[in-house]
Order: structure tokens, then sequence, then C-alpha cells
């Protein structure tokens, strides 16, 4: 591909930030807030001329010490390495379950395969509202109240979302190399393991990086099946900073920063699979 | 990082992937710190306790203020232990928890669940499992609000941990800048409106830059104007109460006074948060109405230009009068320790000990729910030492404090009185015409219920 020239290169980087600038104003603001004292999380007077407007943005002076007094505020490293074990569990369940049923219904021939398969998508219309009272009165039953056990075991039983995704990527894996295979005498685990799973791997991450982000912002789950302080998650704990009268905004920006942060740099080291994941499966948003 | 290869150089590219791998080892460090190295701080343990399971959302600063009363309760005594757990939205999981039957033995939750809780049959009524002695006790003892609050269809079902109440704050200096005697608050409701005019300023273009004051929410006007949302005798919510319309017409004359878009255009910039947030510590208004935990925001921003006062009655209203709420300590019906849960909240509220519950309330700013307390010495130093917080112990026992009606769908009455304030002072309608299409919605919304509770009986 011809390279632009130089100022060509400019004007579309230019455009490009223009654009992205509304959608950094969220992250712009947090990191912003962050650094602030209480009484300039919000401004003293509202003056609505452009140079006081963009003045709010940014703290003076700033408040670094923001940052090591939020996170010991609440015990950060507790929440974060509770956060880490339920995500690297919940990603090794639903990426290697989902994988295993999505090989089921995308290369296995056998009776009841598409009936089951559209049972499977229906579940996914059911709002998690209308499940939760049920579910929890079944993992009390199970003893299971209190622990980390509802919050993981499920990753285990596969995620439609995930099944769905990984059927239709498997799909476009050519039936010649699995035949092939089988004609060499290579067992349906073999085929998974040694040729389908190797060729999914940007569908495999896609999954993977879909389930840690759900679990790393998951507060509903931690909310009503833990009852231990000492295994709460980063999610819930960042609750704690906004009180019964109001927040404390500036170190709940701190916090929230340090919490945002390795998700933003998971996204820049695994970008492209992310993307040709994202591309290649069709999932968006 | 990862990208497009081939438009970078051998050097760049050897720049990512140094940059990655230092990221990945600060990665490997930091989990193998995490799960290998680190050890968390533990709380103290009492294994031979009787364990008592405390739920509250307190959070932020207050969540040290409850962790240290537990602390003690559970030092000043050998039988119980109590737990505490912070559930940030807890009303959820409680409820939840309580279907599934493994509920908290106590919880701290906002006012509006006692009756919403108790018409479930959620809650367990204290009256019924508190010691004779105690409860003559607090039947003499507890301010009207607290009994207020806490009773629901003839039984009491939550002890308040801390009682909030409004009163005026203003700032001397600005009085003085308007030729106004800060030493002479104004006494009725007519004067604050003539010392309001002189208090609010504008810039050359007629925009307001300070707000002298502005009347909100009509639970508290309701009261001072002597009006009522219920009518205790009958049971029955009263929402077209003259006092209450009286209150609304007030506060529309304000709007309409001042301007509603012109003082919308001046709030939206503003906010309530705690703290040197507050829009009275920043200047925004000269008078203004709010509760006694700004006493330790002031403080804390090292303000001193202020001082508080009751909300002064119009003529035919009623004085020290303000709208309450507070906190309650409950107990969930199916608490397994209902005994444990009754000594901590005896513990906290001072009906065993007030002279020691004081030093409690003073740690949180908070307002108790027997004179005992407020009388002990540690409390009235506190006073002596945050001289205007004195304005909201003396409202606190005054008769003529309302509490928002104890009828199940409290939560859902407070928001629509809301939105019927909101389009009165908007002059989208009339005060009478928001009020009574208040009345009809909330008593369409009683009749769903009441049909509801049929349906879930047979």
């Amino acid at each position: 591909m011809r390279e632009h020239p130089w100022y060509t290169r400019l004007a579309i980087h230019a455009v490009l930030v223009a654009l992205a600038l509304p959608f950094c104003m969220p992250l712009l603001w947090m990191i912003g807030t962050s650094l602030k004292t209480p009484d300039q999380v919000y401004p003293k007077m509202v003056d609505t001329s452009v140079a006081s407007f963009a003045k709010q943005w940014w703290p003076s002076p700033v408040q670094w010490q923001n940052y090591p007094e939020a996170l010991a505020y609440v015990p950060f490293p507790l929440y974060l390495r509770n956060t880490l074990l339920l995500c690297a569990l919940n990603v090794v369940g639903a990426v290697g379950a989902s994988a295993l049923a999505a090989y089921a219904f995308a290369k296995l021939e056998w009776r009841g395969r598409k009936v089951l398969f559209a049972i499977v998508i229906a579940t996914m219309i059911l709002p998690g509202e209308v499940r939760m009272i049920p579910t929890f009165a079944l993992y009390r039953w199970l003893g299971w109240y209190g622990t980390y056990l509802p919050l993981v075991v499920p990753a285990f039983m596969g995620s439609a979302f995930f099944i769905f995704l990984l059927r239709q990527f498997f799909q476009t894996i050519p039936d010649d190399l699995c035949d092939a295979a089988r004609i060499d005498g290579c067992s349906e685990w073999g085929i998974l393991w040694r040729i389908v799973l190797p060729l999914s791997k940007p569908a495999l991450a896609t999954c993977a990086l879909f389930q840690l982000m759900g679990t790393w912002n998951d507060f509903g789950g931690p909310l009503l099946y833990l009852n231990d302080q000492s295994k709460y998650t980063l999610a819930f704990g960042l609750q704690q900073f906004y009180g019964a009268y109001g927040g404390e905004w500036a170190k709940l920006m701190a916090a929230a920063t340090v919490f945002t942060l390795p998700i933003i740099v998971l996204f820049f080291l695994a970008q492209r699979t992310f993307i040709q994941g994202i591309a290649t499966t069709g999932v968006k948003g | 990082m990862e990208g497009d290869e081939r438009v970078r150089s051998p050097g760049a590219r050897r720049a990512v992937a140094v940059a990655r791998g230092a990221v990945l080892a600060a990665a490997a460090l930091l989990v193998a710190w995490l799960f290998l190295l680190y050890e968390p701080p533990r709380a103290k343990r009492y294994p031979d306790r009787e364990k008592v399971v405390f739920w509250h959302m307190w959070t932020a600063k207050w969540e040290k203020v409850v962790g240290e009363i537990v602390d003690r309760f559970n030092a000043s005594q050998t039988r119980w232990e109590v737990v505490a757990l912070v559930v940030p939205g807890g009303s959820l999981k409680t409820l939840i928890a309580t279907a599934g039957g493994d509920p908290p033995d106590v919880m701290a939750q906002w006012d509006p669940v006692i009756p919403a809780w108790a018409e479930r049959g959620a809650l367990t009524p204290l009256d019924e499992i508190l010691d004779p002695k105690d409860w003559a006790y607090l039947e003499k003892n507890m301010y009207p609000a607290v009994r207020a609050i806490g009773t629901y269809k003839g039984h009491f079902y939550g002890l308040s941990t801390g009682m909030n109440i409004w009163a005026l704050y203003y700032r001397p200096s600005r009085f003085r800048e308007a030729g106004l005697d800060p030493d002479r608050f104004p006494e009725t409701l007519e004067e604050l409106d003539a010392a309001a005019a002189k208090l609010f300023r504008y810039d050359a273009a007629g925009r307001i830059t300070r707000i002298g004051f502005m009347p909100r929410w009509l639970s508290q006007w309701s009261a001072v104007f002597g009006g009522s949302f219920y009518d205790a005798t009958r049971g029955e919510l009263t929402l077209l109460d003259p006092g209450a319309l009286r209150a609304l017409e007030w506060m529309t004359d304000y709007t309409k006074r001042y301007g509603f878009e012109r003082v919308q255009q001046f709030e939206s910039g503003l906010t309530t948060s705690m703290g040197a947030s507050w829009p009275f510590i920043s200047g925004a208004y000269a008078i203004t109405v709010d509760g006694q935990w700004r006493i330790q925001d002031l403080a804390e921003a090292k303000e001193s230009d202020y001082r508080t006062a009751p909300i002064p009655p119009p003529e035919g209203g009623k004085p020290l009068a303000c709208w309450s709420n507070g906190n309650f300590m409950v107990v969930p019906s199916g608490a397994k320790h209902k005994q444990g849960a009754l000594a901590f909240m005896k513990f906290w509220s001072g009906v065993d000990d007030p002279e020691r519950a004081a030093e409690f309330y003073t740690w949180g700013g908070w307002l108790p729910i027997t004179p005992d307390v407020a009388n002990a010495r540690r409390y009235q130093q506190y006073i002596r030492e945050n001289p205007e917080f004195a304005t909201f112990v003396r409202v606190l026992a005054s008769p003529n404090v309302q509490v928002s009606p104890p009828v199940p769908i409290q939560a859902y009455l407070m928001n629509r009185l809301g939105s019927a304030e909101d389009a009165a002072l908007r002059g989208t309608l009339t005060p009478r015409q928001a009020m009574e299409r208040l009345d009809e919605e909330i008593r369409r919304e009683q009749r769903l219920q009441n049909a509801a509770a049929t349906q879930a009986d047979r």
C-alpha cells in the first residue's frame, strides 16, 4: 500500500482525534476529577465562559495523593485478588464449556441438534431479574449462598451467547479438515483440540475478553451472593466510596481510574485479536 | 502494542515488544504478589459467641464509625458477636435473602422500608420481643418523630441510629452586606421572604449570581404551614390538606417572582453532594434549608461564616416544624438471633446506657432518639463545640416535626410528590391541580396494591 504524504496523514489523524474526543470525554473527566480537591469537583459559581468551562476539566492544584488514599480507603489489593480469581475461573469455564457445546452444535450430526440449539438461544430472552429469586433459592438449597460458587459454576455450564458466537465461527471452518482427521483416526476431542480450536483463536479471544469484562464489572452477583466482606470484588468495593449522604467523588474517580486501567491496557495488548474476533463473528457492541 | 506491523520500523517494533513485555512482566509480578505474598487485614473474631449478622448501608467515612461501634459492642459483652457487612443497595439483597430464608439478624436502612416491609411481613415487631421494661422506657422517652417513623399499624418496627432534622443555614456576612441584622433572624415566613429579596444578586445581564433563598421540598413546607399528608386518627392520606396546598402556593409564588427558568439555569450547575461541594459553602445561597449533617461539612471546609435557625412559620403555621426521616435498625422476620439484634440496637441507641451511646452519636454528627442521650454529658459537650447544632436538637424535640405517611407505598408517594411539586413550580399545573392529580395517582396505586395483596392472600 502506498504511504500517504505527511500532511495527508496529519489531516486524517486530526479529524480522527476530533471525532474521538467526545468519546474520550467521560474518561478525561474521570481522570481530571481523580486529581481534584473536593471543592473543585463542582465549580464554585456557574460561569458560562469557554475559558472557565475548560478550566473546570483540569485540577489546580493537582492532588496526586487521592490515588494512595483511595487505594487505602478500601482493601483494594484484597478486592483485586478476588476479582482476578473470579475472572480467571469464569474465563476458563465460559470459554471451555461454550467451545465444547459449540463444537457439538457446529460439527456433529445428532438428532435434536437444531431444536436444542434453538432452546439454548431462547434462554437469552429470559431477563436476569426474572431468574433472580428462583436462582437464589436454588443456590441456597445447594448450600452455595455466601460462597463464590454461584459466581463461578454457571460459567462452567456455558453461555448461550458464546455458544452461538463460537458455533457460527466453527461453521466457517471447512468440514473437509475434520473429515480428513476422522479418516486418519482422530477422535472428536482430538479434532476439537488440534484443529478447530487453534483455527478459532480470534473468536475464543473475543469470548474470553467479553467474559473477562463481564466478570470484572459484575456488581449484581457479588451483591446478592456474598456475605463476607473479605470476598468482595472491585466493582462492589467501588460502591463503598459512595456514602449515604453523598460521595468522596475525587477518591472514587481515582479508584475508578485504577479499576479501569487493566481493561484499557488489556485492550491495547490484544487489540488486533479483539477486533478480528468481532469482525469475524459479526459481534457488535 | 498490536497494530499494522507493515508500517513499523524495526526500532518501533522492538519498542512495542519491549513495552508489551514490560507490561506483562509487571502484571505477572502483581498477580504473584497478590496470590502468594499479600496478607489481607483480618478483623478480630470471637468464635465461641453467637453470631449476629448486621447489614448496613454505611459507606465512605461512616463505615469506619459503624465499625467502631460494632467493635465497642463486641468488647462490652461476652455472649454475642456482631459481624457487620456493608451492603450498598441493600434493600434488594435483604428482601431476596428474607424470601430465601436467610436474612441478616439486624439491618440498618432508611425509614421508607418500615411500612413497605412490615406490610409484607418481612419485619419483626420490636414491641413483641423487647423486654417490657425496655419497651416501657422507649414508649415514655423516645422523641415523637422516632415513634412516628418506627410505628406501623400499631406495632413498633424500627429503632433509629440517627434522626435527620432540617433547619435554615444562613450567612451573617451576606446579611450585613444587605443591611440585615444577622443576630435577629426572621421570626416569621413573611420576614424571611423580605430578607430573601434583599439577598438575591444578579449580573449585568439579569442572570442570578446568588440565590437569597429558594424553598424546595413540599414535605418540609407542608409541616411548617401546619399541613399534613396523613390523618393518624383515620389512618388515611390527606394529600389535599389545606396547609399543604397553602405551602405549595407559597413555593410557587417564589418561582413566579424570581423566574423558574432563571433559577433553574443557575441551579443546573450546582450539586447537593456532601463536603465542600455543597452549594451553600460555595456561596450559591445566602439562606438554605438543609440537615444537621451539614455542620460536619462546614467544619471540614473550615467555614465559620454561618448560623442556623429553625424554619420560621407563616401566620397560622407551626413553630419548630420540619419534615424528618432517619436511619433505622430493623429485625427481619426469620432472623435467627433476635435477642442479639436487640442487644446491639439497645447498645447503639442508648436504651441501656445513654451516656455511653452519646459518644457514638457525636462521631457521626447524628441526632439521638431520646432526650436522655441528648442531655448526656458527652453529647452536651459536642453541642458546646458545635453551637449551631443545638438548633437541630431543639427542633427534634418539637411535636410539630412531621414524618412521611406510614403507608406501604411511601417511597412511591414521596417520589410522585416531587413530581407534583415540580409541575406546580414550573407552572404546568396550578398547585391545586398538581395535588389533585397526585391524589388520584396515589389512590389508583393503593387500589392496585390492595388488589395484589388480596390476590396473594388467596
